[in-house]
């Protein structure tokens, strides 16, 4: 950073440094947010999706050369939020020891996706008879609510 | 290739033009202040001279830091990483042992750790005393400056000075103005969505940023040495590549070891190109640089640095300028004072001055702890980014605590007695082993080193042993340089169950495309060997530094073939110091040359278009085909290996149209595609973890964090 460089260039680099400084230990201004956490409260939610009465096991592409279990997006419409709670989602298969889960701190009504990455199977693995468990919590310190718990079956596709 | 038709003129051989405008307004700048002026100007036109080159090399580097400072986030991505950490925190407060933790719940059993009559101490010192000084920075920033907002602004006045270089290189002031301007937007974004980071982070950050400025080293070292020998263009375009088109950009902010490698492979390289034909004292001087580098290298991995220095001196002596006494005396002494701190810290930690933490860890002996696989790395896996999926960050898949793992070794196919240092684990040993008799201690130094000398010899015959096995075996070649997919168990080394059966192991194709414009190279070398049956000889600095390019190439291959495939490498991440002399290799090809040369427009319009519409069209289609992270890679994979066709057969089938237009969208293809699978793979694929905090999310730049969230592929 030349001194002999246009204005624009000193100030940009003075109004950088500026504010870096204000945000030192010894200043009262907070520019660096602690990421959402989970806090009480509680939240009205209802499903949208998934709906269907099955998981879907198909084979992976690409080369992968295994099965997926495609777990679905969880979609909710949150209708009243109070606090910082979260909407959580778990699928499990026990047959297939898969336990999976996510959860997202809800901030504000409307739509809000949980969603659950795919799962890999071990290649030869027989999904029959196979079910898989969704739940649906909303969750906070102050307790917990289940929106939904649905058992559906795995299948290939 | 012929060389000489189209060699632009790089000045005097053996001497970098000088840039006349070389830090003059960093000069004028220091000449207008209150400091002594002559001196402070001299020392920092050498300083600036000694490290970059040029005003170019600077800019390159300077761009090169933007780049992997954009897609940097701040965490653990394999495990072997906390011990590093750790041993950094520790040594910070002034101690080897380890006796905090900030980087694990508590001190045991972990990769890279080992432990001394009850003493526990990490490994890769060398890489800790490197980023030591990056912790001091650091820890006085953070003294004025919140740390976020530290990074986030060192990265904005990153971008001016690099405004400022570009602007005086291209002789235009906009340049300088529009891209402050764009800092300081940058600057304002992560202001308005800065997020906080974890107390106690500084060493991980120290430790990043070394790998970071390494690899930006990395670009600088290949720009000035393909300078020397093709002048500018090429020597940017190489350094460029590096860090866009090549795996380095994806393991720069993964403080492992390997960028570390791939940075004294190449200064090694550039010091050998620098004193060939140079008798004089720069020449010595230059090489005995490179023994240095190769020497201290040992604190870190002393395998590695062992076939490098084995190498470097086998060529380096068989090609030197000067067989004169003193210079050998000035290589000999400085080589050996290089060694000083590997004594020192293995004295320090295990009382043998041969016996290092990487030998300790191996259970104690040479054999093992010699062993490539020692690193841990076939256990402690990084994984699909399974983002806030709580039951993934806790799985053995994932980058976290898991130190049960650490004495599970997926990789013992092969079912030999050095596979077993691949546990990573703690291991014991006691300060005695190798040096406990203390009535005669020459006797005693004397049976330690030739007990070193004969393990070492015992191990290199039984490695190449199994190499030469490896290498007789075509599908683990296959799936090691070629095509991935689903690996065959009875091929690899591979642990797929660490990996959730997801086939995130790329292979080097796939991985740097680019890599495959050497299908020229059997041509040359058959041109060679003709040539040097007809007496001309391997005597220009160019083909000599070509065959220690080579040369460190095929012996890096070889000796970690026998571990090779294998999981947690995402990028064949062993080889990793192999891929800038592949660059290197491709660059000394005279077909890219020319069409770097001649038509620059359309390596930089192929490069721009393939990176802007190519990463639109993988993000628009992987959006709609939803992934699973093993699908996602090996879509990249895919297009990886048909962009490396392409490569492939702009340069082999030359001969047949020698259209230089061609030739650079054909190299620009695998450039641009590995580009774009460097961004989604840094931003979007993988999860790092973070001590206290469960969320993968920690870029350093926000803004990205807010861009990486919009993007709808690979979801978590």
């Amino acid at each position: 950073m030349s001194s002999d460089g246009p204005p624009v260039v000193r100030v940009v680099v003075a109004a950088i440094v500026l504010v870096m400084l204000l945000s030192g230990p010894g200043s009262s201004i907070e520019f660096a947010k602690d990421r959402a956490s989970l806090g009480d409260g509680t939240a009205s939610v209802t499903v949208v999706e998934p709906t269907e009465d099955h998981v879907r096991v198909t084979d992976g592409r690409f080369g992968t050369n295994v099965s997926y279990v495609r777990i679905p997006d969880l979609i909710v419409d949150v209708e009243q939020v109070d606090g910082r709670p979260r909407v959580f989602y778990q699928v499990t298969v026990p047959e297939l020891d898969i336990r999976k889960q996510n959860d997202e701190i809800v901030r504000s009504t409307g739509r809000l996706r949980v969603a659950i990455s795919d799962r890999a199977l071990q290649p030869g693995t027989d999904v029959t008879g196979a079910e898989a468990r969704l739940v649906v919590r909303v969750q906070s310190y102050t307790g917990g609510t289940v929106v939904m718990n649905r058992t559906v079956e795995l299948r290939r596709e | 290739m012929n060389e000489k038709r189209d060699e632009p003129s790089t000045g005097k051989q053996g001497a970098e033009s000088p840039d006349s405008g070389w830090w003059q307004s960093t000069v004028r700048g220091v000449d207008r202040g209150t400091i002594s002026t002559g001196q402070t100007a001299k020392w920092v036109r050498g300083l600036g001279r000694l490290l970059f080159g040029d005003r170019l090399g600077l800019s390159l580097f300077l761009g090169a830091v933007l780049w992997l400072g954009a897609l940097w986030r701040v965490g653990i991505f394999i495990q072997d990483t906390v011990a590093v950490a750790n041993a950094l925190a520790n040594v910070a407060e002034g101690r080897l042992a380890l006796v905090d933790s900030p980087y694990s719940l508590f001190l045991g059993p972990q990769p890279g750790i080992v432990e001394v009559d009850g003493t526990l101490y990490g490994r890769n010192y060398g890489h800790v005393l490197l980023a030591l000084p990056l912790l001091w920075l650091l820890q006085a920033g953070t003294a004025l400056v919140g740390t976020k907002l530290l990074l986030a602004g060192a990265w904005s006045l990153a971008l001016v000075a690099f405004a400022t270089q570009a602007g005086t290189l291209t002789g235009r002031h906009e340049v300088r103005t529009v891209l402050s301007g764009v800092a300081l937007l940058v600057f304002g974004g992560n202001l308005a969505t800065a997020s906080a980071l974890p107390d106690g982070v500084l060493a991980l950050i120290a430790l990043q940023l070394s790998t970071l400025f390494v690899a930006a080293f990395i670009a600088v070292f290949l720009y000035r040495l393909l300078r020397r020998f093709h002048g500018r263009s090429v020597g940017l375009a190489a350094g460029l590549a590096v860090v866009l088109a090549t795996p380095v950009g994806f393991w720069a902010t993964i403080p492992k070891r390997h960028v570390l490698t791939a940075g004294v492979a190449v200064l090694a390289l550039y010091l050998f190109a620098v004193s060939r034909n140079q008798p004089d004292r720069r020449g010595t001087l230059a090489r005995g640089g490179a023994y240095v580098a190769l020497g201290l290298f040992t604190t870190v991995h002393p395998f590695e640095a062992f076939f490098l220095f084995v190498v470097f001196a086998v060529l380096d002596f068989a090609t030197a300028p000067t067989y004169s006494v003193r210079s050998l005396v000035v290589i000999g002494v400085l080589f050996a004072l290089s060694l000083v701190p590997f004594f020192v810290l293995n004295t320090l930690i295990s009382g043998n001055p041969l016996q290092s933490p990487r030998i300790l860890s191996g259970s104690g002996g040479i054999e093992f702890g010699f062993d490539p696989a020692s690193d841990g790395g076939g256990t402690t896996e990084p994984t699909p980014d399974a983002g806030t999926d709580p039951s993934s960050i806790n799985s053995p898949g994932n980058a976290t605590e898991t130190p049960g793992n650490a004495t599970t070794t997926p990789g013992n196919a092969t079912g030999t007695a050095t596979d077993r240092a691949g546990n990573g684990g703690t291991a014991t040993a006691t300060p005695s082993d190798g040096g406990e008799s203390g009535a005669n201690p020459l006797m005693a130094l004397l049976a330690t080193v030739v007990g070193f000398l004969g393990s070492l010899l015992a191990f290199v015959g039984d490695l190449v042993d199994r190499s030469v096995a490896a290498l007789t075996q075509p599908r683990r070649l296959y799936h090691t340089f070629v095509r991935s997919g689903q690996i065959p168990s009875e091929v690899s080394t591979i642990s797929m169950n660490v990996n959730d059966y997801e086939a995130i192991e790329l292979t080097l194709l796939e991985s740097l495309p680019l890599a495959a414009a050497l299908v020229w190279l059997p041509v040359a070398a058959l041109r060679r060997v003709r040539e040097r049956v007809a007496g001309a000889g391997i005597t220009t600095p160019r083909r000599q530094t070509d065959l220690l390019a080579a040369g460190f190439a095929v012996v890096f291959a070889f000796i970690y073939l026998p571990r090779l495939p294998l999981h947690s490498q995402i990028t064949v991440r062993y080889i990793l110091p192999v891929m800038p002399l592949l660059v290197y290799g491709v660059a000394r090809c005279s077909v890219v040359r020319r069409a770097l040369r001649d038509s620059p427009q359309w390596v930089i319009g192929g490069y721009l278009v393939t990176v802007v519409a190519g990463g639109l069209a993988v993000t628009a289609a992987l959006s709609v085909l939803d992934p699973a992270i093993g699908e996602a890679m090996q879509f990249h994979a895919l297009v990886g290996l048909a962009t490396a066709g392409a490569a492939a057969l702009v340069v082999g089938g030359w001969p047949l149209y020698e259209d230089t237009r061609v030739a650079a969208v054909g190299l620009a293809l695998p450039a641009g595609a590995t580009t774009v699978f460097l961004l989604l793979a840094k931003i979007e694929y993988f999860a790092y973890r973070l001590p206290g905090d469960d969320s993968p999310q920690a870029f350093v730049l926000d803004v990205v964090r807010v861009f990486a969230e919009l993007l709808p592929i690979v979801h978590t």
